[in-house]
């Protein structure tokens, strides 16, 4: 006679489950769960046929485990330490335990799988979580070490009050974990914040500055063409002034090739500081108002009085 | 992320939370308020410019008429000076008046990043009727 085995070390996983949430309470589905650990063991240890579980006792060890899950990410994140043995750890493809778990033929031996779910299909009962933005989300493979990473997935909810982006949508004043244009540049301490506003003011200056620059070298450009006159022999020996007004530059001229170069590069130092403000960081959008000021302050100085001379002279 | 008609929005800040029609068509007509103010800053910039070279230039030129009328070589510095101050000043109020035209700008940028096709148009909106109103005053003296 086969010896059943219920659902597989109930009294472990029951306490490793309590020991992750805290408390037992009542079902409650949240979006994404990202469990290290044993999540469903069922196993019935049989002697001589390899069948699939039983589904009921599937149910059960699915009930013993959404009794105790939790909403908050820092308690889904604990680790979670079941001195479980381990024969064969099987990366699930991250749908449905049940079904996986139905799916999966038992050995003899008792069987953990490492998994991670992405959501409980039976005990649903969607609930807002406020305290956290941040979800696990979900990927097939299973680690060899415990080592986990929250990040953050999207929302099934648009709009509303609630933010479930990767992005911050409202302003915020903050200086952990702040993305700043590349993948490699994160800001997490105020130090790094400090640098990151002078970098971010020094580069609306230049940009302003560049702007400014960029009209000053037009008109130069342009002024110089206009009063292009040459002498010309004319009839009777005299000495004509050919003035050749043209407004305009040549194509291949070198102050048209350099206007393009540094309209260039005032396109993307735009975007960048687009970019920048996008952040919605309070400090950094501070840096790009007052770098701006104070570009346009300096260097717009010169330009007005080249602006007054020009004025009165032509 | 696409353009939604919905009467649901978050803009810029975490106070400014519309859930309703009324609240909606309130936003719409800030954002609006806001993209014909700076259609207008942008005019009233260039404006200002002008009067301050003017007036500046005015001023100097007086100064010197008047030195030259009373023939003094000394203190040469004294009117050139209140020239420069008056020059300052004008440009320091140039200065912030960008600053407030460079941040009005990029609140429009966020709003419309909200994806909201009534805030969208609000924007649009804004910046014809502010357009429409403030450039023909830059031709006028």
């Amino acid at each position: 006679m086969p010896r059943r085995r219920a659902a597989f070390r109930q009294d472990e996983l029951s306490h490793g489950v309590s020991k992750l949430m805290g408390e037992q309470e009542p079902y409650q589905v949240f979006s994404t769960v990202h469990l290290y650990g044993v999540l469903i063991a069922g196993l019935r240890h049989t002697s001589l046929e390899n069948s699939p579980l039983d589904a009921s006792e599937v149910q059960k060890s699915w009930d013993i485990l959404g009794a105790g899950v939790e909403g908050h990410i820092k308690r889904i994140h604990q680790h979670l330490t079941l001195s479980f043995p381990l024969s064969t750890p099987t990366p699930a493809t991250g749908v449905f335990a049940p079904w996986f778990m139905s799916q999966v033929d038992f050995c003899s031996k008792p069987v953990i799988i490492f998994c991670r779910v992405s959501t409980f299909p039976a005990i649903v009962d969607h609930s807002h979580h406020t305290g956290t933005s941040h979800m696990a989300d979900n990927s097939t493979t299973a680690p060899p070490h415990h080592h986990h990473h929250p990040t953050t997935s999207a929302h099934h909810s648009h709009g509303g009050g609630m933010d479930g982006m990767m992005m911050s949508m409202t302003f915020y004043f903050g200086f952990k974990n702040v993305e700043l244009l590349f993948s490699g540049l994160v800001i997490n301490t105020a130090g790094e914040m400090a640098g990151a506003f002078v970098a971010v003011f020094l580069l609306a200056m230049f940009y302003e500055g560049l702007k400014i620059a960029r009209e000053s070298l037009l008109r130069k450009s342009q002024v110089s063409i206009r009063y292009n006159s040459m002498p010309v022999p004319g009839p009777n020996g005299t000495i004509l002034m050919e003035t050749h007004k043209t407004v305009g530059q040549q194509m291949l001229s070198f102050p048209h090739l350099l206007q393009t170069v540094l309209h260039i590069i005032q396109v993307v130092i735009s975007y960048f500081l687009m970019l920048i403000f996008m952040t919605y960081n309070g400090y950094l959008c501070i840096a790009v108002a007052a770098g701006a000021g104070t570009g346009y302050f300096l260097f717009s100085w010169k330009k007005a009085v080249v602006v007054d001379i020009t004025e009165h002279c032509h | 992320m696409h353009f939604i008609f919905s009467n649901e929005v978050v803009l810029l800040f975490d106070f400014w939370n519309v859930h309703s029609p009324a609240g909606m068509a309130l936003s719409v007509l800030v954002v609006l308020f806001l993209a014909v103010l700076y259609e207008s800053i942008k005019v009233g910039k260039a404006k200002l410019l002008h009067q301050a070279v003017v007036s500046v230039s005015v001023l100097s030129s007086q100064q010197l008429t008047e030195e030259t009328d009373q023939d003094s070589s000394a203190s040469d510095s004294a009117p050139v000076s209140r020239a420069r101050l008056r020059w300052f000043f004008c440009h320091f109020g140039q200065s912030l008046i960008h600053v407030v035209q460079v941040v009005i700008g990029y609140f429009m940028m966020l709003a419309v990043m909200s994806y909201n096709t009534w805030i969208f148009f609000g924007v649009i909106l804004g910046s014809a009727v502010g357009y429409y109103l403030a450039y023909p005053l830059l031709s006028m003296v």
